[in-house]
């Protein structure tokens, strides 16, 4: 008896155990890490997805900002040049910053990139955009429109991030008539579907994609709000329309370009900055232009102190703490004697080294970005100039003209009586109102211009015709080398 | 070796000739051969000639055989079975030969006719001893001799049975227990029996554990490939706080890594590493430790993980400790460590390293008992690092300074001896106590050892305490056991710039005698120090388990047990501010006074709980004889808990007295909204859990003990591997054949030979937590001031344990009874080795844990075991082992490069070892430059050339840290009371590459000295130098060719001079010895350090090692 009661009651805990291991197994073998947060844990709710779509923002952000792509544009352009230098050893000497040497001599290397960073910080954002992408649909404690919010931002980033480094790495896209030419990789997918070797797209199939996250985006975009802080610090409905317009126009599709440059200065209900605000309003030292559709938000600390900022580039803040980047004489004499747009310069004479003595020089500091300013995405002066673009791309070189007055208007240079020269004219004068927001390499490519670096250009080459190799940059070596599927750049 | 001895003819009256050929040593008779010539004596008198010309003793029955029956034999060199047949071959007697007795019955045709007559019954009752210690022995077989019929002893050893038959008293019962010689016994007209067993000092009769779920087996039972240690053969007594180093070059094929220090982490590679070598974050790699499993407790490894703070890494994380001070070795019955995939595999995915199964000692029934022991000795550091003195120091300083373009500065004078100011004589004292005891249904063991180590390193100390309880209880036939060892470990080591070399021209103390200042950033005055600052660890820890079994019938028995390995640790430090270590550079402000930012406190704390808790189902049955099967069946879970937390404050206002970490406080700043006043405190937790479930069987068969077969499986589900691939199964086969129990198996030779090979896989799933989850990390303050989260580890879904499939091959046998040899062959190819991998930056990660390698060990093993002399008197016994070991990478995943570079010695390539070690070849010192002179493909380059033209990438194998042949020995000899033991272990190649910075790195010589062997320098050119002119812009590399050490060494790891009293000189003791021990007595390198300059000798350990003198006493009553 008592020998059948100890065998039953230790079978019975046998079979409890093997219940309990088939049943509860999962949750068992179910450890999440300390500090840590796996991706299954972290976006599995509502708030761990929004933390990491802050993160993407975050890491946009600082990618952006960061002197290798923020300056690049312009100082390939030949808007920048350098400021002397302050250091004791080389006081007054002018050089090149190191970061970005090898890409302003157009010798960028492919074992060591000056813009490597670039490359794989942006296919990072990629990453983080995909995950959210991956996981957002699932979210129990989210509602439809949260959801579709949230998507709607991280395909806007994903096409954001490519767009920029579509720009970087391939040509522009008329570079061959059908655009069959190299483009990027466009990433779709994360390593939780497995290690995969991604070969380039074509540049058209690199703009097909963009344009499809992008138009999928604006299906997205509601009005659930999920996220605190300014409204142009995110992807919202007009400024995902602004940026597509850009794509239309790089890709010069003109009609797409019109339409939504239109639609965001008809409807997105923001307004240009007047004249008479438009140097105030670039002076403000917190806060955007009043014209902003996108502008990402700098980091602070709780203590509200800044964490970096585009003055670390182009600040001055006196003759012995300045910053390496002012603007070129080739730049300052675009602008006509009334232009209000002369006065966002900032003339100060800075000891220079020349025939080893030191004399003070006159340099040019840009307004635009002292302080605690921020990288400038998309304002809504831009869609002027898109518009008129594209209005010269459908011939209606009238429209074009009045689009271009509506900037020079505002910015109280003479105003434009024919429609002659019109491309011309155009491009200098988004040169003049988006210098150093880094867009004028990527003008000069698409309207297939030369390079002319006149002052200031201590550059080995300083100018650089159309079409040239060395109007992009090399695919990192590593990249390369991991990777055989991947294809480099020619003359790289 | 023969001898032949003519037995004198007066000797044995005048008929008898007898004469005898000895083919080898003590008691060998069985096979010697015969010659009888007899006519018509008693039989009597035949059998005693016999009996004194071999080993053999007859026992008969005086009233069945009639032994003064005359009788006529004339044989000539027969075998002693063959006499004997020719002896009985005409009458009505029989024979039956057992080891060295022969029983003589009467004839079977006889018996069954006596059968007819009489049917009888007798009950016999009887007890088992065990004649060692007078316990009585459970579990004992008593069988009738020639049938399966018998009994089992009870808890108590006693047995009784019913016999039946017509001639009960010609009965013999057989009487074995596992681990005891086997013994027939006459019934006779007995019916109570007292038996002693006698242990069997045969190794072939050894118990060995072949797993920890409760299966044991004969040693020559054994299938797979296990070598065991018993508690005799573990040399206790050498001055060691843990078991790890008392069995260095014991066990074949086992490399324990001598650390040196106290208590640093074990190393224990068994058959090679078991991974491939992290090219980076060597503590985040995956464990290359077998499984060490105490009385069926899986021990926590201690690891760090992969978090700041607790990375193991930088001065502030917690030094990592050896889990096995957890045990004392005094307490340890054996130690089994498993190799190959036979043994293993039942451990699946943990089993790759191979398991070391540790049971402790248990209490067993009689009086209660007591041993108590004392050690006592002292230790001084050998084979110290010989620095740079004052004047040489100052010479080479002042070349630099001349070459470098900068004044010189005048020899001051002094010259300190850093080493003998930080070293000094050590104590070593060790006390155990132990009591075990018990009755019918309990019985128990406790043991109490405490040790305390003042090491040669002054102000570092360490004192452990190691108890042990061991509880059995039997309820009917349900038994319950209790394991506890609790331990307690406090380590005090703030003697912690041993390996820093202060330069000889500094004075350690200031004119008023406080201390000096040593102008190196980060360390204080070493002297200053021991006596300001504190690093102590105290660990506790609880090592117990509880089990119950029950047989449900003779064939099947239940059993579970529950083991917990529990562990909690503190380091404390504090980091005075009286001398430059806690010396901060800033200040800070409290109440508006200014202070500098003295004085740091940090404490770190682990506290991790590992428990597993299995359930087996144990068959074990017998059919016809001849079929023996036994196997089990069971699951095992397992979940293992590590939190970290870390705590630091630095600046404090009386930073001379240690403070708390809530000290460092200081004023808030108000311009901010932050509140700064704990600014200068951190602090920080994490955890690292992972469980598993497994399910696990083995099966054993074997045909007439001479074919046996074993099969394992087991299934792992893990939460270390990634979703897709948490699964995993591993499994084995066995199978042995012993040669020598057949039938027809007849040598004079050879007395066992056995023939064994199995195959399997095994896993390594010790590869860190989360690994395979992909990563986030958390911020507060992100975009836009709201909580974000970015990536970090890249995800690898498919992240999977390690393969490790083992293949062995081997051969026992053992001759002329006193030599015993194994020999044994392995393959372990090991593949999805994880490794981090660059991956395409287009995936959002630069890099990926993956399973991408390959590798092989293999090797030969051979252990032997030779019983020189044994005699009464004097006893000579010498094991020896010796293992081989290559390996080799064998494949590295696509993935770009085939060679991954970073500037260190040890890469991963395909076609090399992974422990090769990678530099460049030096050819000498230019005498017209003073540069180093290198050689790449053939031509010879100078330093700065060479380094224009190449870089790590180019360096090239120039040795290997593995070493061809390891192993190790013990002698032991026993003369009458007084016994002595040398054990040592040895290296047969094998590199030591020593860090450049201590012979030839000249620019580091502002603030730090160099060692002897920098005198050499180039000084004016023709000179035949050894090292380099000494200037900075001689490029320095590290992993030249020159830095390079053979590391074949020899070492005699401890001598033991043991004397026994007489039993009967002391009379309330049972047992009273003295002992003396060295320990680490000493190495002998075949690489010898040149007169007056480092060698390997020298270079090889910075921690110097210890040698210890010690003297003890031991007693039982």
């Amino acid at each position: 008896m008592k020998q059948s009661r100890y065998i039953k009651s230790l079978l019975t805990t046998l079979g409890l155990i093997l219940i309990c291991l088939t049943q509860s197994c999962d949750e068992f073998l179910e450890q999440e890490p300390g500090s840590q947060t796996s991706i299954n844990e972290q976006l599995s709710s509502k708030d761990g997805v929004l933390e990491a779509l802050l993160g993407a923002y975050t890491s946009l952000e600082s990618t952006v900002r960061s002197e290798r792509y923020a300056i690049y544009a312009d100082l390939q352009g030949g808007n920048l040049k350098f400021s002397p230098n302050l250091s004791s050893s080389s006081l007054g000497e002018i050089s090149v910053p190191i970061n970005l040497e090898n890409v302003y001599n157009f010798q960028d290397l492919a074992q060591s990139s000056d813009l490597e960073s670039i490359y794989d910080s942006n296919y990072d954002i990629i990453n983080q955009a995909n995950l959210i992408l991956e996981f957002v649909e699932a979210l129990t404690d989210a509602t439809s429109e949260e959801i579709n919010q949230i998507k709607a931002q991280a395909l806007t980033i994903r096409a954001y991030c490519h767009f920029l480094l579509a720009q970087i790495y391939a040509q522009n896209y008329s570079y061959t008539a059908d655009a069959s030419h190299l483009g990027i990789v466009y990433n779709t997918t994360t390593l939780t579907n497995g290690i995969t070797y991604p070969s380039r797209e074509t540049a058209f199939a690199t703009y097909t994609l963009i344009i499809k996250d992008l138009t999928e985006a604006l299906s997205f975009y509601n009005e659930a709000d999920i996220l605190d802080g300014p409204e142009y610090s995110y992807f919202n409905l007009y400024n995902t329309k602004a940026f597509l317009a850009r794509v239309y126009l790089t890709k010069q599709d003109w009609q797409n370009a019109y339409d939504m440059a239109n639609d965001v200065i008809l409807n997105s209900g923001f307004s240009l900055v007047s004249s008479e605000n438009y140097i105030s309003e670039w002076e403000k030292t917190d806060t955007p232009v009043s014209e902003i559709l996108l502008e990402f938000s700098i980091p602070r600390d709780s203590g509200d102190n800044v964490g970096g900022s585009m003055s670390a580039f182009y600040g001055y803040t006196s003759d012995s703490d300045y910053e390496k980047y002012v603007a070129s004489e080739d730049l300052l004499n675009l602008f006509e004697t009334t232009d209000i747009r002369k006065n966002l310069f900032l003339e100060q004479p800075l000891a220079t080294l020349i025939d080893n003595e030191l004399e003070d020089v006159n340099y040019y500091f840009t307004k635009k970005f002292q302080d605690n300013a921020a990288f400038v995405g998309l304002r809504l002066s831009e869609l002027y100039l898109i518009r008129a673009e594209a209005s010269i791309g459908l011939e209606n070189l009238e429209d074009a003209k009045d689009d271009i007055n509506v900037i020079r208007e505002r910015a109280k240079a003479s105003l434009l009586t024919s429609t002659d020269n019109l491309e011309e004219l155009l491009l200098e004068e988004r040169r003049k109102e988006f210098c150093f927001e880094s867009q004028y390499l990527f003008d000069l490519s698409r309207n297939q211009q030369d390079i002319v670096r006149n002052d200031g250009c201590i550059s080995q080459t300083c100018n650089l015709d159309y079409p040239s190799d060395k109007f992009i940059l090399p695919i990192p070596q590593d990249n390369i080398d991991l990777n055989e599927n991947l294809q480099q750049n020619a003359s790289y | 070796m023969s001898m032949a001895i003519t037995i004198p003819n007066h000797l044995i009256k005048n008929l008898i000739t007898i004469t005898l050929f000895l083919y080898c040593l003590n008691g060998f008779s069985q096979n010697k051969k015969l010659s009888l010539n007899f006519n018509k004596e008693p039989l009597s008198n035949i059998l005693k000639s016999i009996e004194k010309e071999t080993n053999y003793r007859f026992i008969y029955n005086t009233k069945k055989i009639d032994a003064s029956k005359k009788t006529s034999i004339s044989v000539k060199n027969k075998t002693p079975r063959e006499a004997l047949t020719a002896l009985f071959l005409n009458t009505d007697i029989t024979f039956i030969i057992n080891n060295n007795q022969v029983l003589l019955t009467k004839k079977n045709t006889q018996t069954r006719a006596n059968n007819l007559q009489k049917n009888q019954e007798r009950l016999v009752k009887g007890t088992i001893i065990s004649a060692s210690d007078n316990f009585p022995l459970p579990g004992a077989t008593i069988k009738i001799k020639g049938t399966a019929k018998g009994a089992i002893t009870n808890i108590d050893g006693q047995f009784t049975y019913l016999l039946k038959g017509s001639n009960i008293n010609n009965i013999i019962l057989e009487v074995s227990y596992l681990g005891m010689k086997t013994k027939d016994v006459l019934v006779g007209n007995q019916s109570n029996f007292t038996i002693y067993l006698e242990e069997n000092t045969n190794k072939l009769k050894e118990v060995v554990i072949t797993t920890s779920y409760g299966t044991e087996k004969l040693k020559e039972e054994v299938v797979g490939s296990i070598a065991t240690l018993q508690s005799r053969e573990i040399a206790t007594n050498q001055a060691s706080e843990s078991i790890d180093k008392m069995i260095e070059g014991q066990l074949v094929g086992v490399l324990v890594e001598n650390t040196s220090g106290i208590g640093g982490p074990v190393s224990i590679n068994i058959r090679g590493q078991g991974s491939l070598t992290p090219l980076s974050d060597s503590v985040l790699g995956t464990s290359t430790q077998p499984l060490i499993i105490v009385d069926g407790v899986i021990m926590s490894e201690e690891s760090a993980i992969d978090s700041n703070f607790f990375d193991g890494s930088g001065t502030y994380t917690e030094t990592l400790a050896n889990p096995l001070a957890q045990i004392s070795a005094e307490n340890i019955e054996s130690l089994n460590v498993l190799k190959d995939a036979a043994a293993v595999s039942i451990y699946g995915a943990d089993g790759a390293n191979g398991v070391i199964i540790i049971t402790t000692k248990k209490g067993s029934k009689g009086k209660t008992k007591f041993n108590f022991s004392t050690q006592l000795g002292i230790s001084n550091a050998i084979n110290q690092i010989q620095y740079l003195n004052g004047k040489q120091y100052s010479e080479l300083r002042n070349e630099y300074l001349a070459n470098t373009g900068s004044s010189t500065v005048p020899y001051n004078g002094v010259d300190t001896d850093w080493f003998n100011l930080l070293n000094g004589t050590g104590v070593y004292n060790k006390y155990n106590f132990a009591a075990s005891g018990g009755n019918g249904k309990f019985n128990f063991r406790t043991s109490v050892t405490y040790l305390d180590i003042e090491e040669p390193q002054k102000g570092n100390n360490s004192k452990q305490l190691n108890a042990g309880i061991n509880i059995n209880y039997h309820i009917n036939d349900l038994h319950v056991g209790l394991s506890l060892n609790p331990s307690y470990v406090k380590k005090n080591a703030p003697n912690i710039y041993y390996n820093y070399a202060f330069i000889p021209t500094l004075s350690p103390y200031n004119d008023d005698g406080s201390y000096s200042s040593v102008g190196v950033t980060g360390l204080g005055n070493p002297l200053a120090a021991i006596d300001q600052n504190t690093n102590t660890t105290d660990t506790y820890g609880i090592l117990g388990s509880i089990n119950l079994a029950y047989p449900i019938n003779d064939n099947l028995k239940i059993s579970t047990l529950f083991g917990l390995n529990y562990t909690d640790k503190e380091q404390d430090r504090y980091f005075s501010g009286e001398n430059e270590s806690g010396q901060y550079s800033g200040t800070f402000t409290l109440n508006g006074v200014e202070y500098p930012n003295y004085g740091r406190r940090v404490i770190n704390q682990r506290n991790s709980k590992k428990w597993n808790w299995q359930g087996q189902l144990l068959y074990n049955k017998q059919f016809n004889k001849i079929h023996n099967i036994d196997g089990l069946i069971g699951f095992e879970l397992s979940e293992d808990k590590a939190d970290f937390d870390y705590a630091s404050g630095r600046g404090f206002v009386n930073p001379n007295v240690i403070n708390a970490v809530t000290n460092a406080i200081q004023d808030d700043d108000i311009t901010t909204t932050d509140d700064e006043t704990t600014g200068n405190q951190t602090y920080d937790s994490d955890i690292s859990y992972n469980s598993r479930v497994s399910f696990f069987s083995q099966i054993n068969y074997n045909y007439k003990k001479r074919y046996y077969f074993l099969g394992n499986f087991r299934r792992d589900e893990s939460s270390v591997f990634g979703s897709d691939t948490n699964v995993a199964y591993n499994g084995g086969v066995g199978i042995s054949w012993i040669i020598s129990n057949e039938n027809n198996f007849n040598s004079n030779f050879i007395n066992f030979l056995k023939i064994k090979t199995s195959y399997g896989t095994t896993g390594n799933s010790r590869i860190g937590s989360y690994r395979s989850k992909g990563l986030y990390d958390t911020y507060a303050n992100g975009y836009n001031n709201l909580d974000e989260a970015s990536t970090s580890t890249a995800p690898n879904g498919s992240l999977s344990w390690e393969k490790n499939t083992k293949f062995n091959a081997g051969i026992d046998f053992n001759f002329l009874n006193s030599v015993q040899v194994s020999l044994e062959y392995y393959y372990d190819a090991i593949s999805d080795l994880i490794t981090s991998r660059n991956i395409p930056s287009e995936t959002g990660y630069s890099s990926l844990q993956l399973n991408a390698a390959s590798m092989y060990n293999k090797g030969l093993e051979l252990s032997t075991k030779v019983n020189w002399i044994q005699s009464d008197k004097f006893n000579w016994t010498t094991s020896f082992n010796i293992a081989t070991l290559k390996s080799k990478v064998t494949e590295l995943k696509g993935l770009g490069s085939q060679y991954s570079t970073a500037e260190r010695a040890l890469a991963q390539k395909v076609g090399y070892s992974t422990t090769t070690i990678w530099g460049i070849n030096w050819v000498g010192i230019d005498p017209g430059t003073g540069r180093d002179l290198l050689e790449k493909d053939g031509q010879v380059y100078d330093a700065v050339t060479y380094n224009n033209l190449f870089d790590s990438a180019d360096w090239e194998p120039i040795g290997d840290t593995q070493p061809d042949a390891y192993g190790g020995f013990n002698n032991s000899f026993k003369f009458k009371n007084l016994s002595l033991s040398i054990r040592g272990s040895f290296q047969i190649g094998g590199d030591f590459l020593v860090e450049d910075e201590i012979i030839s790195k000249y620019n580091i010589t502002s603030n730090r000295n160099l060692s002897v062997n920098a005198y050499d320098y180039w000084r004016n050119q023709g000179d035949i130098a050894l090292q380099p002119v000494v200037t900075s812009n001689n490029p320095t590399i590290s992993n030249y060719s020159k830095y390079l050490y053979d590391n074949t060494y020899l070492k005699i790891s401890n001598i033991n001079l043991n004397y026994n009293f007489p039993l009967n000189s002391v009379k309330f003791l049972n047992n009273l010895s003295v002992f003396l021990d060295i320990s680490n007595v000493g190495y002998w390198y075949k690489d010898k350090s040149p007169y007056d300059r480092n060698g390997i000798r020298e270079f090889k350990f910075k921690y110097p090692q210890a040698r210890t003198i010690s003297m003890g006493i031991n007693g039982k009553f």
